[in-house]
């Protein structure tokens, strides 16, 4: 189910809503949002909520398991088994066939023409997500900084709330033990405007301002060869406000629905492209990810504690890693290897790069990053390379007919889009106001929005990951 | 238990988020049926940007002297068959009623105006007939909403209120709130890509496709025309009783009924019998042909495959229209078959 779906907001989101409220004990609440959770990503394929079951029940085993036993290598293996599960089914329904795919190609290279099987797997909705949840969870308690909850069906509903479920943001035990605690105890500290204003402020950026942009740009990026120079620049800028505004809408919401039953979601953009440098990017772009990449895979491989160079390998590994967590394809490995070549780069010069000046500084880590959109958003090297080309003037010939219409709007979009992303407070910053006028202005931003769903209702783009 | 939930304020702020949704939706459903941009209401308080062709095949109709003796009926699969043509061979002033998305309440509900309202009295009428347009679908929202067509249907005002938020739902995005505003204030006229002749004949030059453009063209009428079988398995009842009511009319008035079932290309076809339930609801349409045959008079011709009359496999405009060559040789064997 999508939140930019009619069935959503007009039938799912009244009635979880209203029966959760009128539920009183905790247990009840537990098992509500777990029910329609389920219903929720059932809705989409209802054979893969047994996945989900299956990663729920064993990662709460395992964590109590490792919580109650003592002896060392008992509670490592749980934790390898609690691990391989996890990595087991991600790795078989998301890189299976990429893996396949890389081993056929390897043994061409050598005339060893492989005879190798494809099969037809279908990647389950938010995997990627709710498996790198349920690890964290196992993580945290085998390092001791959190304990493990006894109560099963607080564990699901953890695992599978709805609001960020399909695509974060990544929400760690810690972070809402509190509020799940409380799921029966709280009242007033709702901040139910909060949870709307975000919600509405999500829809628009997705529906009014990454939608439109998709349906200018998506024609270009089939058609890369016939761009001129100016056009990849309007392709791959419109990509890099269309992927900010649809992935943090989507983050906007999910909050915003947490709010709406007690939840209080970390942030998962805090302005991304008011960076300063490549590291400050990644600690304001998807925030939820980059932490938990920081915190499971680069402290564990040993951080900035094992010397310089080790420190650079590091950094290039996890977010090498970072890059396939997001597909199974090469090119956003290459994607990965880009940032994290960037970021031991200004490990190395961070002392000139922080003497710049701040315009040169933001300058030039927002051109870093949108070079690194065209790996992410081409689906080969070879468009990549060949838009590359093209934006930096190497090739500049294309017979891509944009009208003039569309060149205004484009024009249009760019400049409100980087407008707001410069300038403007995220919807973390903002002080929701409770006066008539604000809420007048927000159901003008529903109401538009409604209409534009009813043209065409776009999946999220971080859906795919 | 909201109260107890919200503070005051937000309390306030809520209800005045919801009020406010509720009135701009409400201003904006109030002023799409006041302007009715696309004529979908049948309002009429301000001049459509779109013409619907019922209501411009209409108006034509009613103002057209001599008065049509005989009448095409049908889709826009039959847009292209030439009154000329058929008056050339039979020597009757022929008109082309053909309307887009037609239905045989559409057959029927137009020749109760030709022959009640207009009080014109056609000799002849040919109905150009797929098997599509018996499939369960609601009825065309621009039949729904002209008055002069909606009197005759069956429940007509039942169905016309049950639509009202069907098509709503169906048309209103972006698009139609700008074509509410061009209407308002008139700022130009939107020029439909379809226009008639005076005799109701599709306006229209040949156009050459390339091999893309064709491929598109086909593939996206296929889609339309697959979507006419979603789940479709038989010919719906009440569309059976309007062609029942369109054939009992004819006859009590004395008018001649050539009903045909058109062609598609060879490869559609086999494309709609693997994909749908086209093969099914052929055969029950044959057999159902054959007890109309036996409660009222009326000629038939199934050429559902260019064999059945000669035509020429290539010439279709896209995935479902016959080309002209085509409606020609149709239109002179039907005629021929009387000889």
């Amino acid at each position: 189910m999508l939140f930019n779906s009619f069935v959503f907001i007009f039938a799912f989101l009244p009635i979880t809503f209203l029966v959760f409220w009128l539920l009183k004990g905790k247990n009840q609440r537990y098992i509500w949002l777990t029910v329609t959770s389920y219903i929720f990503y059932g809705y989409w394929n209802w054979k893969f909520v047994f996945l989900m079951l299956a990663s729920s029940l064993i990662d709460y085993f395992a964590g109590l398991y490792i919580h109650k036993t003592e002896n060392s290598k008992r509670r490592k293996l749980a934790l390898i088994i609690s691990m391989s599960a996890n990595l087991g089914l991600l790795g078989f329904f998301k890189y299976f066939n990429f893996g396949l795919d890389t081993i056929r190609y390897i043994g061409d290279l050598f005339n060893l023409s492989p005879n190798l099987p494809m099969l037809n797997i279908i990647l389950p909705v938010g995997i990627s997500f709710y498996t790198f949840q349920t690890m964290s969870y196992t993580i945290d308690v085998y390092r001791k900084k959190l304990a493990p909850t006894k109560n099963f069906f607080e564990f699901a509903c953890y695992v599978s709330l709805f609001p960020q479920l399909v695509a974060g943001p990544i929400v760690r035990f810690s972070d809402i033990v509190d509020d799940l605690n409380n799921i029966n105890n709280f009242s007033k500290a709702a901040n139910f405007h909060r949870g709307l204003s975000m919600f509405v402020i999500g829809l628009g950026k997705k529906i009014i301002i990454a939608d439109t942009i998709a349906s200018i740009i998506n024609p270009m990026f089939q058609d890369v060869a016939n761009l001129n120079t100016l056009l990849s620049w309007v392709a791959i800028l419109g990509y890099t406000y269309q992927l900010y505004f649809d992935f943090s809408g989507y983050s906007d919401m999910a909050v915003g629905l947490g709010y709406f039953f007690g939840f209080r979601f970390p942030q998962n953009f805090n302005s991304p492209y008011k960076a300063l440098n490549i590291s400050d990017f990644w600690r304001r772009w998807h925030i939820s990810l980059s932490s938990w990449l920081r915190d499971y895979l680069y402290i564990s491989l040993g951080g900035s504690r094992v010397g310089v160079i080790h420190t650079y390998f590091n950094l290039i590994i996890t977010m090498l890693l970072g890059g396939l967590w997001h597909g199974a394809s090469w090119t956003f490995v290459f994607w990965g290897l880009y940032h994290g070549v960037l970021l031991a780069l200004y490990k190395m010069t961070q002392k000139f790069q922080d003497s710049l000046p701040r315009a040169v500084q933001k300058i030039t880590t927002f051109l870093l990053v949108v070079i690194g959109w065209v790996f992410f958003r081409n689906s080969s090297f070879g468009s990549s390379w060949t838009m590359l080309k093209k934006m930096f003037g190497f090739e500049n010939f294309g017979g891509f007919n944009l009208s003039q219409g569309l060149m205004i709007e484009a024009a249009i979009l760019l400049i409100i889009s980087a407008f707001i992303t410069s300038f403007l407070p995220n919807t973390f910053q903002i002080n929701y106001p409770t006066r008539a006028r604000y809420a007048i202005a927000l159901a003008a931003i529903f109401i538009t929005c409604l209409i534009l769903m009813n043209y065409q209702q776009a999946v999220f783009l971080y859906y795919q990951f | 238990m909201i109260g107890k939930l919200l503070k005051k304020n937000e309390f306030r702020f809520i209800a005045i988020f919801l009020a406010s949704a509720a009135l701009f939706a409400a201003f904006i459903f109030l002023l799409a049926v006041i302007v009715d941009p696309h004529n979908d209401f049948g309002t009429e308080l301000f001049k459509p940007l779109v013409l619907t062709n019922r209501t411009e095949k209409m108006e034509t109709l009613s103002r057209l002297q001599p008065a049509p003796q005989a009448v095409i009926f049908g889709s826009s699969r039959v847009f292209g068959m030439d009154p000329e043509y058929v008056e050339n061979k039979i020597g009757q002033a022929t008109y082309n009623a053909s309307v887009s998305y037609a239905r045989p309440e559409d057959h029927w509900a137009l020749l109760n105006f030709i022959v009640n309202d207009l009080k014109i009295a056609p000799k002849t009428v040919i109905v150009g007939l797929n098997l599509g347009e018996m499939n369960d679908d609601e009825t065309e929202p621009q039949t729904l909403h002209n008055k002069n067509l909606s009197k005759y249907l069956i429940g007509g005002t039942e169905a016309k209120t049950k639509t009202y938020l069907q098509t709503f739902k169906k048309s209103l995005n972006s698009s139609y709130i700008r074509d509410i505003f061009l209407a308002m204030f008139k700022i130009y006229e939107k020029k439909d890509g379809v226009k008639f002749l005076s005799n109701g004949k599709i306006d229209r030059p040949f156009v050459y496709l390339s091999g893309s453009e064709k491929k598109n063209t086909y593939e996206d009428t296929y889609r339309r025309a697959s979507a006419l079988f979603e789940n479709t398995e038989k010919l719906n009842p009440l569309r059976k009783l309007y062609l029942e009511n369109f054939l009992s009319f004819a006859n009590q008035n004395n008018i001649k009924v050539k009903l045909i079932l058109l062609p598609m290309p060879e490869a559609i076809t086999e494309k709609l019998q693997s994909e749908t339930d086209y093969e099914a609801i052929y055969e029950e349409f044959i057999k159902y042909e054959g007890e109309l045959a036996s409660a009222f008079s009326f000629d038939f011709y199934d050429f559902i495959s260019v064999k059945n009359f000669g035509g020429d496999e290539n010439d279709f405009d896209d995935a479902t229209h016959p080309g002209m060559h085509n409606l020609n040789l149709i239109t002179e064997k039907i005629f021929e078959t009387k000889k």
